[in-house]
């Protein structure tokens, strides 16, 4: 498993403060993320760079995010993880998002807010079994 | 805008049985759903003279009080209005409300938060979802309470710069419910523009019309005033399901 | 003493002076509702004079006003007696509710990793936001890969509680599970057909038992599919 961090060079060459790094992990030829904090502007911007770059160097065919500890997904971050998700399908790969919460997904529906360019899946494994169907 | 039923069945809540308080209202007809502000004086005393007979008969606790509780309530502005009575043996009058947008009365505090930064979402998100589980909200609500409160944050902080969100607890006869004031002074929305945002066709660089239709469709009731130039407050509610 | 008097001319009446306070005075406590004090003041003898006439009529209508005053709050209090014993009874009723709703979203996992939601009776939202809630809730707790919500005990629906169901199947599609919809009655099949809803993703079946065949062909095949490169291996060899 080989890991990275996000946000650790940002494009100005300066590194941005550990604590908002988040760590991507590879399992197989897929990349994993689990989201454990607030994804504001930046760090979603950086975590969007990061994961474009891991994908085109390891030749990654899955992205998977996992939001289990995210309790609230408003309709930014939704379009924050649709672009992760566009951008990721651009160099050919596809993205999972899996561990929502059970009230999280009730209310993403009544806002009548789409997920429309990512996956989702119950859990990692069925991510990854997924991922390797659409081979 | 509190109607005269919503503003004296919070006084009158457990002194007057539900069905008794329903008649009141129904032979008050069109004035008991009329909005508190726009009650002239005569109309004022229509509505006090009959709850008045209706106090003496049925009223547990002193009908006096309760009357005067109940004219306190119905001649609120915007000045403050004086606290208040525990009843006991039913159920706990709530203090009357101090707003300066509004008349609602708050069960327990007002909370106010100023939105400014990207962090002031996540506190103004989490001290939702905890006041939403305080007065007795479920779960699934208390969730939908933090992602409006958040939707409305982010709104604030992205157009506006800053503002605040004000989180009031109410209680009436058909349970809790949480009353959420976000307000800015921000740019304000143009009406074309509105008319798209809740048409859904309007297509922002950072998702604003999706956040606030969003957030229409989530809550019980939803309220917009915005002038542009001038600044925007939208009002709402979440109430209780039991 | 008494007086002939012409119908519509004026009237010189003599009386004295407290008569006129003692009617004064009656009216007064008539008007705070102290009748006790007001009758009593009218029961004093009184002289058969013109004055009296009106004296006489005051204390009629008075006693009158008095008993009817007693009957109304007499029917008052007994109104709001039945107005407590009624909403006490709608205490219960509504304790009624309550366990009915809790008894009567029961989930089945008909298989590993396969729920199934029966549904019965009334839908209005506050239940079909219950019963999604329940739902989702087990299907994250077992990592159930299938749900089946059954329809078959509904006959019909109106278009709010069709949106519950579909919203209820996005929901369960959003976790990462499969959501079928089995049951569906013709007339439920025009309700939704009507309010245009896009079904994408949601697998529509006649009834449970067609809902699980169909589940166990599926299974069977992705079993023959993984099987299928180990047989042609050991063809090989």
């Amino acid at each position: 498993m080989k890991r990275s961090t996000a946000a650790s060079t940002g494009s100005d060459g300066r590194s941005r403060a550990s604590d908002q790094s988040l760590a991507i992990i590879q399992i197989r030829n897929c990349l994993l993320v689990s989201i454990q904090t607030e994804l504001h502007d930046r760090l979603a911007l950086d975590l969007q760079e990061a994961l474009m770059e891991r994908v085109r160097t390891a030749g990654a065919r899955g992205v998977i995010l996992d939001v289990s500890a995210v309790e609230v997904i408003d309709s930014y971050i939704t379009r924050i993880l649709n672009d992760i998700g566009k951008s990721v399908r651009f160099m050919g790969a596809e993205c999972y998002i899996v561990g929502i919460r059970p009230a999280v997904a009730m209310t993403l529906i009544e806002m009548g807010v789409e997920l429309d360019s990512v996956h989702t899946a119950l859990n990692l494994d069925l991510a990854l079994e997924r991922l390797e169907l659409l081979q | 805008m509190r109607t005269v039923e919503d503003a004296v069945g919070s006084v009158l809540s457990g002194a007057i049985s539900a069905i008794t308080q329903r008649s009141i209202f129904n032979r008050l007809g069109g004035l008991a759903r009329t909005p508190v502000g726009q009650l002239g004086p005569v109309e004022r005393q229509t509505v006090l003279k009959e709850l008045e007979g209706s106090l003496r008969l049925f009223a547990r606790g002193s009908s006096a009080e309760l009357l005067a509780a109940c004219d306190r309530v119905l001649s609120e502005s915007t000045a403050p209005a004086a606290g208040g009575s525990q009843r006991g043996g039913g159920g706990t009058v709530g203090t009357a409300g101090i707003a300066g947008t509004g008349v609602i009365a708050a069960k327990g505090i007002n909370k106010t938060f100023a939105v400014e930064q990207e962090k002031d979402i996540a506190t103004a998100r989490l001290e939702a979802w905890s006041e939403a589980v305080r007065i007795g909200l479920s779960k699934f609500t208390a969730v939908k309470v933090a992602t409006a409160v958040s939707e409305l944050a982010r709104n604030i902080v992205f157009y506006a710069g800053k503002g605040t969100v004000e989180l009031r607890a109410h209680e009436d006869e058909r349970g809790p419910s949480l009353h959420i004031v976000a307000t800015d002074r921000g740019p304000g929305i143009e009406p074309r523009k509105l008319e798209e945002i809740w048409g859904g066709t309007y297509k922002s660089q950072r998702g604003m019309g999706k956040g606030l239709l969003a957030v229409k469709k989530l809550v019980t009731d939803f309220h917009m005033d915005t002038v542009p130039g001038k600044g925007t407050t939208v009002t709402c509610v979440f109430r209780g399901e039991r | 003493m008494p007086e002939k008097t012409p119908q519509n001319g004026p009237v010189e009446v003599e009386f004295t002076r407290s008569r006129l306070d003692a009617l004064i005075q009656a009216l007064a406590y008539a008007a705070i509702d102290d009748f006790e004090s007001c009758l009593s003041l009218m029961r004093g003898d009184t002289e058969g004079d013109t004055f009296a006439l009106l004296e006489k009529e005051f204390t009629d209508f008075l006693s009158k006003l008095v008993g009817a005053k007693k009957d109304l709050n007499d029917a008052l209090v007994q109104a709001e007696e039945s107005n407590r014993e009624l909403e006490s009874k709608l205490e219960t009723i509504e304790r009624q509710q309550a366990a009915i709703r809790e008894l009567s979203t029961p989930i089945i996992e008909v298989w590993a990793g396969v729920l199934c939601l029966p549904v019965v009776g009334i839908v209005d939202s506050q239940r079909s936001a219950e019963m999604t809630e329940t739902l989702l809730e087990t299907i994250v707790a077992k990592q159930a890969r299938t749900a089946i919500v059954d329809i078959t005990g509904i006959e019909a629906m109106d278009t709010k509680t069709a949106d519950h169901f579909i919203k209820m199947a996005k929901a369960v599609r959003l976790l990462g599970a499969d959501c079928i919809l089995s049951g569906i009655n013709p007339s439920i099949a025009q309700t939704l057909t009507h309010i245009g809803v896009d079904l994408t993703g949601i697998r529509t079946l006649r009834n449970l038992r067609d809902a699980l065949q169909v589940f166990l062909r599926e299974q069977a095949a992705i079993h023959l599919a993984k099987l299928q490169p180990l047989a042609e291996g050991s063809a090989q060899t």
